[in-house]
């Protein structure tokens, strides 16, 4: 069966001044799917997630959603299709859960959003945090916060910047677990990583960036097969 | 999504995050009052004349109080990269400045007339001759003043030395809004606000260009 291109960038370049930060990199990203962007600090994987998720312009290149290219009213769709996650947690700090989760449910101009929010709140296991102020949690609680707030809209497109950088072991398990239920929900996703851990194990495809090209792409096999194929481009033990 | 109620929305919860972190509201507030103060102790109390060099001063003292506000009105939205997830939303981006501009707009106006109020106080300044020429003319020096600070501001998000840079930015393009200002309180205080006026003609084009030009930069002004 044929897979479907929900999502593609073509021959993305990136330039801040005289530096090139991305030189021409293709990508797509399958329906469905679980997409791994990999590569070291520096090598443009957040510049690409950003230009993806619209918060970037790209200097040459197009971006398309479903084959068509992003602009004009298409933009304000796939901004209301799209979930965006970073080690930034995104909520404000003098706000309650409830209150950060309501003010961006009126951004997105969801109809039920009552039902939306405390199903989401439960999801996460905040319906007994909601009404206290988002700045006095802890960082995994925040992040669970973070995650809700991503997931209010019920995005087809979820791309994810770095989203365990910074979280403990069993933060970061149960992230992982919630990405890998995601996937069986008709989710197209995008991890942004340089790290080889336990997490890749939920990856469909993974795709290597090196000094701002894409220098490698393929199906995910196995964790091994990915750590030498990592270290093939940037160096190391091979496994 | 409706560019009023985007408006209303992010209006409501900057209010809401402003009285809750207090920290703008009362720094301003008390720069003012500690401003007041001192001018009160190093001039002459009978010698102040709103219609003279205390014009000047009044509007001295809110630019610096505005100025701390104002810097800090993105504040809430550099914490945990709050900014992006604006951006990221489906809604027009010049909602959210002109919902910072109103936030901007109305504390700017507390601010002056809890001035006059101390003012008054302080000076037995003639502010309440003519309550509604002022208030006309702090209106439209609010208009011009919050538009460029709240641009400005926007800016210089996540900038290093941006509490450098912002006064930099922002004080020689308000040079001509504020001298029109201290004009026009004297001459306001003396006899009725008039459209003819040239410094009221300058405030108003100020701020319509100002206004427009901001909404339509911020766009851009925030793309990386």
């Amino acid at each position: 069966m044929k897979e479907e291109i929900l999502v593609e960038c073509s021959h993305i370049e990136k330039f801040y001044g005289k530096k090139q930060a991305l030189k021409g990199v293709d990508l797509k990203l399958f329906a469905n799917k679980i997409t791994f962007l990999m590569g070291e600090n520096g090598a443009g994987k957040s510049t690409l997630c950003k230009i993806l998720a619209l918060l970037s312009k790209e200097s040459n290149g197009k971006i398309l959603y479903k084959r068509r290219e992003i602009k004009g009213n298409l933009r304000d769709e796939y901004k209301k299709v799209l979930g965006y996650l970073s080690h930034q947690t995104f909520i404000y700090n003098h706000l309650t859960a409830l209150e950060n989760l309501n003010f961006f449910a009126n951004l997105y101009g969801i109809t039920n959003k009552k039902e939306k929010i405390e199903q989401v709140m439960s999801s996460f296991g905040l319906t007994e945090y909601k009404n206290q102020i988002a700045g006095t949690f802890s960082r995994g609680l925040q992040q669970r916060l973070s995650l809700a707030r991503t997931l209010l809209n019920d995005p087809t497109v979820l791309l994810l910047d770095e989203p365990f950088a910074g979280l403990d072991p069993s933060a970061l398990y149960n992230l992982a677990q919630i990405l890998s239920e995601l996937k069986t929900r008709e989710r197209t996703i995008l991890v942004v990583t340089h790290e080889i851990d336990d997490t890749v194990e939920i990856a469909d495809n993974f795709i290597i960036l090196k000094q701002g090209r894409k220098v490698f792409e393929d199906t995910f096999y196995s964790k091994e097969n990915l750590k030498n194929t990592y270290f093939e481009f940037f160096g190391g033990v091979k496994q | 999504m409706n560019f009023l109620k985007v408006i209303f929305f992010v209006f409501i919860k900057d209010i809401k995050d402003e009285l809750r972190r207090k920290e703008n509201i009362l720094s301003s507030l008390f720069f003012q009052l500690l401003s007041l103060v001192l001018i009160h102790f190093a001039v002459d109390m009978t010698s102040i004349d709103l219609s003279k060099e205390g014009a000047g001063l009044m509007w001295l003292i809110i630019i610096f109080a505005g100025t701390i506000f104002m810097q800090n009105i993105f504040r809430k939205e550099e914490e945990n990269g709050v900014f992006l997830a604006l951006l990221l939303a489906p809604v027009d981006r010049a909602a959210i400045y002109l919902a910072k501009f109103f936030v901007s707009f109305i504390f700017l106006t507390i601010l002056e007339v809890f001035l006059f109020f101390l003012s008054f106080f302080f000076f037995g300044a003639a502010v309440f001759d003519s309550p509604l020429q002022l208030l006309i003319l702090a209106i439209g020096v609010n208009v011009g003043f919050s538009a460029l600070g709240t641009l400005i501001s926007s800016l210089l998000i996540n900038q290093k030395g941006s509490s450098i840079l912002y006064p930099l930015l922002l004080y020689p393009l308000l040079f001509p809004l504020f001298a029109a200002a201290a004009a026009l309180t004297q001459s306001t205080l003396k006899s009725s606000l008039a459209f003819s006026d040239p410094w009221l003609r300058l405030i108003i084009l100020f701020d319509i260009i100002f206004l427009a030009v901001s909404s339509m930069l911020f766009e851009s002004a925030v793309e990386e």
